[in-house]
Formats: structure tokens, C-alpha cells, sequence
């Protein structure tokens, strides 16, 4: 794990730590005159297998990415960035080969009483407390006006009744309940309106801890006489004109988009789009468009850009285009027994679920070419042929599509009182390579090497004029498959999971298998009778191996053929099971499948621990289009304490977790990881400080245990690998509360070092190639009595590289990036109109020609014009200020003039837009 | 002196436990006239919802009222229809509240949730015990009691003779002043309207279902 990241690309600050449940900011700033064309965003829990994705946006000279609130827990996040260029090139933070493998990490603070606010009961964080609901009915329909909301007490002695909230809709009642004699009491002084409501009460104990908090939900509703004043809806419209300039290119967009949320006694629905103009045929879609209809819990349809979540293992929030369905249908018998002296014999109750979920549509929108030369067509000057007459035959390839990718999943869980779950899924994902057409636009250009008609000058043509141009005879072919741009894909996972619970679901056994089949070329269909006989031997005797009669395979699996495509020479696993190793043990072949992944994990919640043991493999082999950024080739274990004190106030983290890719014999060296980590977070309350402190240390080995020789034992390298990594990360918040203004300073220090435990072993030119970093930053941030709101910032981040010099001697290249920023924001007619401007700076902090120096500045402002409809500009501007360009004898801005005055000013980024927004 | 200091200790005693009164119950819904008099108090006040009964409180509805009355310690509910008079009792124990409801007359719908302890309702003519039930008592001081057995079982027992019957679901059980008491089955037209349960207007159609954690949907049609 990495926690921070600048480079000779782009300047990235980690905004950790974070404070649980709110959203979180992931910016990029780039230095150089790189094009990109969009950024993703993919983050995911700490030490989870699969990332979840959102786009990222470029604002302010920045790209930006937000993870929603929920998505930020205590765990931690890791996340990774992606930036695509317009030559389709892409740019990775952290920038390393495989950023998928190494995320940047960010620190959680758990706030305590945010968290309050999240559905929590039955988690050991909280004291347990018999409350009664007493009135509504959890789940009931009530009349506008007869709301009573009541619970007792009465069973729950160790309850401090002075100390509690009560929610409606998220909005406090407290002050309009009592609490007497062990009743608590609250009848809404406004009507509520119709539809769902949701009520929350927070206690706590006597001795100050938290209790579970109490939720449960009710409708108000009328009859149909009054179905219009049942029926309820808000919504907002947007729209967008903006003009972002960056790396010489500039982007105008406009973008409409809105939602609507309607409700209609027990139904909801939802409609939310985007339009941008960015959309284009020749890219994935930029548009978004769902419409979500709810019944109660029971059903849930959504159509549209859709982001299910079926299984971890499968599909787990990516995009698809398409349909997805929730059926929840509840069941519940039993037998009230036969009442034998007082007590009820043979009296049972059970209560259960079965869940089902669909998705269909499509993981990908097909494109057919893209602009630009070669991106369509590309003549393959080297395949070119003659005839039998001796006419010459040119063929060409197609370029620039995408297979339009369609999926079909599906889950049935099965749960039963609360302390069973079993559920099985599948995932079904294959390419439409048949609806790529062999013939793409005739405007599309493609590049003639000078070879083909002896011309000095390189041409591009299109194929019409192309063909206009050859001989009579001469011909052109169009590659109808197997293009160089892909080859169309299948895809078939399918797994269960199960979970048992006991002790009201404080300890929990979960348990979960997958497998999935891969064939990463379709386009050869399924597999022909001689092609088997010839797949793992030379002789052509009509059997497998020499053993098994493929004549009877091939008919097997030609019946699959609408379910998978199977062929052996583009499958993987080609077997599910290593056959040498079965030969040995069988439980060992099965355990470790190249293509399965699974999860063995026990949890938990006592005494305010929250333990977790869990193992989990991932084979190398196992891919699932629904989440293709799972981590596999793993094995991994885990055990980790979140111990909760002083009411949630003093957390502590004790986790160890081993993780290697040794899942076969065949892996010589496996590469290890073990991580010892210990995270102290304190947090008094409201208006004391914060105080965090992590310590991490992660001990790394490659399973090379000598050193390099030539055959006479002559020292050639050491390429052994045992290193240790310690991650120390400090943070301390302190709120200030003044007479005209409130304060929240916050400072963050990160130190990451590294130690090679074989120091005393290597050789003296021996090069140890671990990049340190360390980093400090504050924040100070006031609010005034008036309303004016200010906010600076500082960070400087040291980044301590090795190299060798020409001398062969290691050495260390210290870059160190600081920044400052401030902003502020008056209101002014009463708030409704909002001024805000700011400052930036970020440098290298070099004094020679390699200086990087960035001056950023913006400006914004928001106008409530009329009663919800506000209208916005921002702006920003950022200039890069390159000393060396003054003396590197080149014309660097273009303008005819070497070295001249200001040649060292260029634009990095500038940008404006406007925003119309109306919330109804 | 000590007369007086007596009458001064009597009227703290007597103000004392007025302050610190059991509270038993709360009232959820209320329709039309419905009045209480506080324990230790003489005069009826009006009933509001979300009021919070104790222990010896009066309860009458008026001509068209109705009040929805629920246990704080096992939620057993007592709906008063119309015309209604009960005193609500109940003695608090660390694990339960042992109830009586002593009804001079009107209708009254209990629900009773499953217990140990005792819940009865004492009328002139009856009184009636039960446990885990579901059942109306209708009471006249002239006529006498009716109960309708709607689930489980009730006690019923006459007070100027002692005897006792069993009403079970689907019977009634009748108890008049001059002694007598029997059992008959029940005429569905004598079932009183419950009128928390009552739909004003349109017909309706209710479907009830039940999540894995217990938790109660209600999905309703409703139809012209």
C-alpha cells in the first residue's frame, strides 16, 4: 500500500485521513502537456478484492473523482486512477506497473456519531437494550394526523432516559418527546406527509455507551379519493455550459441532467439522466439515463445505467446498460405446540426469505471505428499477395471497435431466522463480435506505406480512394475476423455462498466458492473433433491424450455451445483441475483450481470486539467480467480485533494479514507479504480534538534465498527480496470555538520507510530500490458569526528515490512538493449570494531549470436567484511557470521567439463554467 | 398538634403516590371524545394521543369516541369503543405488569399478548381472565357481560354465583347480573367494528408480509 504519490506527471495529495461516512475528494493535477481524454476512478475497502468505479471529472484544472459518503467506513479505503489519454495511452496513480495490486490508501476516521446514524444493530459496537416498540407498527399504514410514536422502556432498565435523539426523516424530534416512566412518548407537533417515514432513536446507557440504535419504518397514506394529495415527488434539473482548457486542448461541454423522485402511498420510482454533448457513437457512452420503480421492499426494478451488486466474486457495482430486478419475498410458519401443563410443547417459529436477483444488458456499448487515421482500417503491407494471374491482393485489418458486450447474471439467496443464508449465482458475459461490421465508414482514413505505390511520401486514403487507385486487376480484402484489435470474449462464473449465524447473529460462519470459465477468443467457435484430438499430443488418433475418444467429447461439448463456447486452445482453465496434482491428492487439486476463488470467514461481536479470521484464495486463472479489476492470484490470511472502549470513543485495530501467490508447486518464488498493523484512533467527543495513530508494518519476501552465480560461483546479482516496510501515520484535529468564529485545525504527518533485512548479507555494490516517502500537512479552516468562511492548507511531501550514478554507487534523489492553498466564501443579500475565490501554489521547491512551479487561482460564485433555483459560475486558471524554458534554446510556446521574456509563463489549465440548477 | 400532623403526613402520602404513580400504558389513538381521569384527580380531562397512562387512571369515550391503549411491558393493547368506561390498574414488577381493567360498561377489545402474568377484566356482573387472547367484552350493569371469544382463551366468571366458564375462539360467553352464565356460538353480526382497523371510503386489500428480521409489511390495494 502506498500513501502518497507526486511524480514528474502529476501532483497528488492523499486526503487522508478521512472522517467515516462523508464523501471523499480524490484530485489529480497534471504538470506536462499530456491529453486525456477521461479519468475512472476505482476505490474499494481496505484489503477487499474488488474495486468499484465512478467517473472522474476534470474541474479546475484538476481530475477529480468524489467516493460517496457511504462508501467511506473505518476499514479504510484503497484506490486507484486512471486517466486516459486521447491517444489511448493511460496514466495510473500510483503511477507503477500494476496499480491495481498496489492501491493508495486512506485512513478512516470513525466518527462516533456520525456512525450512529448508520444501521448498525446487532454489531458488538454498541450495548445491547431490550426497547419495545409500541407504536406505529413497524411497517404499518397510518392515517395523517394519528401518529403516535412510542417505545418502552420498560424492559431495558440500563438506559439513561435523559440522554437520547429521536429522528423522523432524518430530522430531530427530540424536543417534542418525553420520556416518563419508562415510556417514551412523541406525537409530531406538524403533520407528517404521506408516504414512507423512517423513525431512529439513539440511547444510550447509564454508563454513557451507545445502544443499538432503534429503527423501523411507517406509511401515512389516504384513501384513492385523495389520491392526489398522497402522491409526492421532488426532483432537480441542472444545466451546464463549460469550457476547460488543458494541455493545449480545450473541451467545451454542455450537460442537462436531472431526477425526479415520485411516491405514491407504497410505490416509488425514480428517474434521473444525463445528457452531455461529449456523447459520441465512437466511445462507450457518456449519457446516463435509470428509472427505478420500488414496491415496498419487496420488488425493486431498475432500467437504464444500472450498478447491481449480485456477489463480490461476480458483479459487484459496475455499470450495466440494461435491466435489473429485486424480488424479495418474505415467508414465515410455525405451530404454537400443544400446551401441556403450562408450557407449549413442540412450539416452533420460522421466518425466512428468498431473494432473487436478475441483471441483463450489456457491459459494453459496441463501437464500430473510432476517428483519426488507422482507426478504422489499416492496410497490412507485409500480408499483401498475388493471385493466381498475378494480381496483387491487399489486405486490411479492422481497427477501433469495441464488441458490444452483453451480460446475464442471477442470485437466489435463501435466508431462514435470521441465522441462515445460502445463496447461488452465476454470471454469463460474451462479446457480439457479429455485430461489429467488417465494413466501417468510407470516410475512415488509413495510412499507405510508400512501398505500395513508390511514392516518396507516406499517403492516407480512404478505401474508396484507395481502390480507385490500383491497378485493374488488383483487389482489396477486408479481414472478416480475427482482427488485430481484439479478439470478442466469453465469459462464465458461477459460485454459492452460505452463512450461518449464531448467538443473535454475534458470531457468524460465512463461507463461499466460485469458479469461472474464460475463452479469450470466440471467434474460433467451439472446438472441432480433430482440433481436440491434436490438443495435447501430435498424433492424430481420434482420442484425447491417447486415452480419451474425442468423438464423444466433441459431441459434449457442441452441446454446451449456447452456454459456452469450448475450446481448449483459447480457454482457461483448459481443465478445471491440475491432473498431475490430483494424481496426488485430490483435495489439494480441487483446493487449489486455477480458475476458483473462495472465501472461508468467521466474525465476531463481543464485548465491544469485532474479531474477523479469514482465509481466501484467488487463482490466477479466475476472471469475472462483471468485476474485472478482482484481485486473483492470491492466497491470503487475515485476522483482525477492532476493539471499541470508552463508548466507541478509543477504537484500536489489531490486524495481521499474510498474502502470497504461491498456489501451485510450480510457483518457485512466491512472492509474500505479512502486515502487522495497530491503529489507535481517540475521539473525546464533540469540541475535544482527535487524535489518530497508525502503525503499520509490512514485511515483503520474493522466495529467492541465494544469490545469482555464473557456473564458477562468481558473484553475477542478488535479486533475493526481504524487506520491511514501516508505515507511521499521525493525525490531530482540534476544533477551536471563539467569540465571532469556530476553527478546525487539523495536522497529519506520514513517514514510509524501508529496511532490507539482508543488509549485512549483500554484496557492497548492492542496490536497494525502495522509494521512502514522508509527508506533513495542516489544514486550518474558520467559520465566522458572519457569513464568511475561510480555509488554507498546507503539505509538502518528500519523496526519497534511489539511483545509482555513473559510478555505480547508490544514491538518493530527494524531490520534495509543497503546496499552499487558500479559499474563502462571503454570502452576501442573506446568503443568497455567495462569493468564493481562492489561491493555489505547488512547487518543486528546485531553483535550476527543473523547477516546476504552478500558480492557480479560482473564482466561483452561487446566486439562489429565486426560491430554489440558483444559478453558479466558477472559474479557474492555473499557470505553470517552467524556468528552464528561458534558456534551453528552444521555441517552446510556439511564437517564432527563442529564450525570450515570459517564454517560461504557459497556461497549464484554465476553465469556466456556468450552472442553472432548479430543485422542485 | 398531632391531628394536624397526621392530616400533614396523610396528605403527602396521598400526594406522594399520586407523584409517583405507575405508569402503565400509553394511549396511541384516539377518535372522537375521549376523556381521562388522572389517578387521585376528580375531574375528566380530554385524552390526548401519546398520553401516558398510570397506574388507576379513568378512561370513558364519548357517543362516537375511541381509544387505543397500549401495555408498555408485553404491548397487549385494550381498544375502547364508544360509550366505554374502565379504569386502567396495573402493578409493576421488575419483570411485568400485572393488569386489571375494571370496566362499570361500554366495549372493549383486548388483545393480549402471551404472559404469565394476569390480565383480567373485572365488570359488575364478571370477571374475566386471560391468557394470550384476542377477545371483545361488551358490559352492561343492567344486562350483563359478552364476551367474544376471537383467539385463544378466556376465563369468564360470574360474580354473584361464582361459576365459570371457558370462551373460546368462535364462542361467546354470557354472564348476567342475576347469576346466570352459558356459552353460545358466535353471531358473526354481533363482532364489533374495530375502528383502528376501519377504511373510511375505498375497499381495500391487504396483503401482509413479514422480512427475516422479523419486520411487518402491509402492502394494500385499494379499490373504488
Amino acid at each position: 500500500m502506498v500513501s502518497s504519490q507526486s511524480n514528474h506527471l502529476y501532483y497528488h495529495k492523499n486526503p487522508s485521513p478521512v472522517k467515516e461516512g462523508s464523501p471523499v475528494e480524490i484530485s489529480q493535477l497534471l504538470f506536462g502537456e499530456e491529453s486525456i481524454k477521461s479519468g475512472m476512478l476505482f476505490f474499494r475497502d481496505n484489503g477487499e478484492i474488488s474495486y468499484q468505479e465512478t467517473e472522474m471529472t476534470f474541474e479546475n484544472g484538476k481530475w477529480i473523482g468524489i467516493i460517496p459518503g457511504h462508501r467511506v467506513t473505518s476499514l479504510g479505503l484503497e484506490y486507484v486512477t486512471i486517466l486516459t489519454k486521447y491517444d489511448g495511452g493511460r496514466i495510473s496513480l500510483p503511477l507503477v506497473d500494476d496499480p491495481f495490486n498496489e492501491p493508495l490508501f486512506i485512513r478512516v476516521t470513525p466518527n462516533m456519531f456520525v456512525s450512529q446514524d448508520q444501521k448498525s444493530i446487532g454489531q458488538g459496537d454498541f450495548a445491547e437494550a431490550d426497547v419495545l416498540i409500541l407504536s406505529p407498527e413497524n411497517g404499518s399504514i397510518n392515517r395523517p394526523g394519528e401518529i403516535v410514536i412510542s417505545a418502552s422502556l420498560f424492559n431495558a432498565p440500563n438506559i439513561d432516559q435523559k440522554d437520547f435523539k429521536i429522528f423522523i426523516d432524518e430530522i430531530d424530534y427530540t424536543d417534542q418527546t418525553i420520556i416518563s416512566g419508562d415510556v417514551l412518548s412523541l406525537v409530531p407537533e406538524e403533520e407528517l406527509q404521506f408516504g414512507f417515514h423512517k423513525i431512529k432513536i439513539n440511547f444510550k446507557t447509564t454508563y454513557g455507551f451507545d445502544v443499538s440504535p432503534i429503527e423501523w419504518t411507517f406509511s401515512i397514506s389516504k384513501g384513492m379519493g385523495n389520491i392526489a394529495e398522497s402522491f409526492n415527488y421532488k426532483g432537480s434539473i441542472l444545466g451546464k455550459q463549460s469550457n476547460n482548457s488543458a494541455s493545449s486542448i480545450s473541451i467545451d461541454e454542455r450537460q442537462y441532467s436531472g431526477k425526479i423522485d415520485a411516491e405514491l402511498s407504497w410505490i416509488k420510482g425514480r428517474y434521473s439522466f444525463r445528457q452531455s454533448s461529449r456523447e459520441s457513437p465512437m466511445s462507450q457512452p457518456v449519457n446516463r439515463k435509470t428509472l427505478t420503480l420500488q414496491v415496498t421492499d419487496y420488488l425493486k426494478i431498475e432500467n437504464g445505467d444500472v450498478y447491481p451488486s449480485i456477489s463480490q466474486y461476480i458483479l459487484d457495482g459496475k455499470k450495466v446498460n440494461g435491466r435489473y430486478i429485486d424480488v424479495d419475498i418474505p415467508f414465515g410458519f410455525g405451530f404454537d405446540g400443544f400446551n401441556v401443563f403450562g408450557r407449549d410443547w413442540f412450539a416452533f417459529g420460522m421466518k425466512g426469505s428468498i431473494d432473487i436477483q436478475t441483471v441483463s444488458g450489456r457491459l459494453s456499448r459496441g463501437v464500430q471505428y473510432q476517428k483519426g487515421v488507422n482507426r478504422a482500417y489499416e492496410l497490412l503491407t507485409n500480408d499483401a499477395r498475388y493471385d493466381s494471374l498475378g494480381n496483387r491482393i491487399y489486405l486490411f485489418d479492422r481497427k477501433g471497435y469495441t464488441f458490444p458486450r452483453s451480460i446475464n447474471s442471477a442470485r437466489l439467496t435463501f435466508s431462514l431466522n435470521n441465522w441462515f443464508r445460502a445463496g447461488i449465482h452465476f454470471l454469463k458475459a460474451k462479446d457480439e463480435f457479429e455485430k461489429i461490421n467488417t465494413r466501417a465508414s468510407e470516410n475512415s482514413l488509413f495510412s499507405v506505406d510508400t512501398s505500395i505505390f513508390g511514392d516518396s511520401l507516406l499517403l492516407e486514403y480512404t478505401l474508396s480512394e484507395f481502390i480507385d487507385s490500383l491497378n485493374n486487376n488488383d483487389t482489396v480484402k477486408i479481414k472478416k475476423k480475427n482482427w488485430d484489435d481484439g479478439t470478442p470474449q466469453e465469459n462464465l462464473v458461477f459460485g454459492f455462498d452460505l452463512e450461518g449465524s449464531m448467538d443473535n447473529r454475534k458470531l457468524l460462519f460465512q463461507l463461499g466458492w466460485n469458479m469461472s470459465l474464460t475463452n479469450n477468443n470466440i471467434w474460433a467457435g467451439t472446438a472441432s473433433k480433430d482440433s481436440l484430438d491434436l490438443l495435447l499430443d501430435t498424433i492424430s488418433d481420434g482420442k484425447l491424450m491417447g486415452s480419451y475418444d474425442i468423438s464423444a467429447i466433441g459431441d459434449f461439448i457442441d452441446t454446451y455451445s449456447d452456454i459456452f463456447t469450448v475450446h481448449p486452445a483459447y480457454m482457461a482453465p483448459i481443465l478445471p483441475v491440475d491432473p498431475i496434482v490430483a494424481e496426488k491428492s485430490s483435495l489439494k487439486a480441487f483446493m487449489n483450481m486455477p480458475a476458483s476463488a473462495y472465501f472461508i470467514r468467521l466474525k465476531g461481536s463481543y464485548s465491544f470486539n469485532n474479531v474477523m479470521i479469514q482465509y481466501r484464495q484467488l487463482g490466477p486463472e479466475y476472471k469475472s467480467f462483471g468485476n474485472p479489476y478482482l484481485t486473483n492470484n492470491i492466497r491470503e490470511f487475515t485476522i483482525n480485533d477492532r476493539l471499541s472502549t470508552l463508548g466507541r470513543r478509543l477504537m484500536f485495530v489489531l490486524g495481521y494479514k499474510y498474502r502470497d501467490n504461491k498456489l501451485s508447486d510450480l510457483v518457485a518464488h512466491p512472492i509474500a507479504t505479512r502486515t502487522i498493523s495497530l491503529n489507535t484512533t481517540l475521539v473525546p467527543g464533540p469540541g475535544a480534538p482527535s487524535i489518530i495513530l497508525n502503525l503499520q508494518s509490512i514485511g515483503r519476501t520474493n522466495g529467492i534465498d541465494s544469490i545469482d552465480t555464473d557456473q564458477y560461483g562468481n558473484y553475477l546479482g542478488d535479486s533475493r527480496e526481504n524487506s520491511q516496510a514501516l508505515n507511521v501515520m499521525a493525525s490531530i484535529n482540534v476544533p477551536g470555538n471563539f467569540n465571532i468564529f469556530t476553527t478546525t485545525t487539523s495536522i497529519n504527518l506520514n513517514s514510509i520507510t524501508y529496511k532490507d533485512n539482508l543488509a549485512s548479507e549483500r554484496n557492497k555494490d548492492y542496490f536497494f530500490q525502495k522509494s521512502e516517502t514522508q509527508s506533513i500537512s495542516a489544514t486550518i479552516s474558520t467559520r465566522f458569526k458572519i457569513p464568511l468562511k475561510t480555509s488554507s492548507s498546507f503539505n509538502q511531501t518528500k519523496i526519497f528515490i534511489p539511483y545509482l550514478d555513473q559510478d555505480n554507487v547508490a544514491q538518493q534523489l530527494i524531490n520534495t512538493w509543497s503546496s499552499f492553498n487558500t479559499s474563502i466564501q462571503y454570502g452576501l443579500l442573506n446568503n443568497k449570494l455567495r462569493l468564493r475565490s481562492g489561491l493555489d501554489f505547488t512547487t518543486n521547491g528546485k531553483k535550476d531549470n527543473t523547477s516546476v512551479q504552478l500558480y492557480g487561482a479560482k473564482l466561483g460564485t452561487d446566486w439562489d436567484i429565486l426560491d430554489k433555483l440558483t444559478l453558479s459560475f466558477n472559474s479557474s486558471i492555473r499557470l505553470n511557470n517552467s524556468k528552464g524554458y528561458r534558456s534551453d534554446d528552444l521555441d517552446n510556446d510556439g511564437d517564432g521567439l527563442i529564450d525570450e521574456k515570459r517564454e517560461n509563463w504557459s497556461t497549464n489549465s484554465s476553465g469556466f463554467n456556468f450552472t442553472i440548477g432548479y430543485r422542485f | 398538634m398531632k391531628k394536624n400532623l397526621k392530616y400533614v403526613l396523610l396528605i403527602c402520602a396521598f400526594t406522594l403516590s399520586i407523584s409517583y404513580a405507575n405508569k402503565i400504558a400509553v394511549a396511541t389513538k384516539i377518535k372522537g371524545l375521549v376523556e381521562i381521569m388522572p389517578a387521585g384527580k376528580r375531574d375528566f380531562i380530554k385524552l390526548k394521543p401519546g398520553t401516558i397512562l398510570s397506574d388507576g387512571d379513568k378512561v370513558r369515550t364519548g357517543s362516537k369516541g375511541f381509544a387505543a391503549i397500549i401495555f408498555i411491558d408485553d404491548k397487549s393493547t385494550l381498544k375502547l369503543k364508544e360509550d366505554s368506561e374502565a379504569v386502567i390498574t396495573g402493578q409493576r414488577s421488575s419483570a411485568s405488569i400485572s393488569k386489571k381493567i375494571n370496566m362499570d360498561s361500554g366495549t372493549v377489545r383486548a388483545t393480549v399478548t402471551k404472559q404469565n402474568t394476569d390480565f383480567v377484566i373485572q365488570t359488575p356482573t364478571s370477571v374475566a381472565s386471560v391468557k394470550g387472547t384476542d377477545f371483545w367484552l361488551i358490559t352492561n350493569p343492567e344486562t350483563g357481560d359478552q364476551i367474544i371469544g376471537i383467539e385463544g382463551i378466556i376465563g369468564l366468571t360470574n360474580n354473584e354465583t361464582g361459576r365459570e366458564v371457558d370462551v373460546t375462539e368462535g364462542m361467546s360467553g354470557i354472564s348476567t347480573p342475576d347469576g346466570n352464565i352459558g356459552l353460545e356460538v358466535t353471531d358473526q353480526s354481533t363482532i364489533p367494528d374495530d375502528p383502528s382497523v376501519e377504511i373510511d371510503g375505498p375497499s381495500q386489500i391487504k396483503i401482509y408480509l413479514e422480512g427475516p428480521n422479523g419486520e411487518q409489511r402491509v402492502m394494500v390495494i385499494e379499490y373504488q
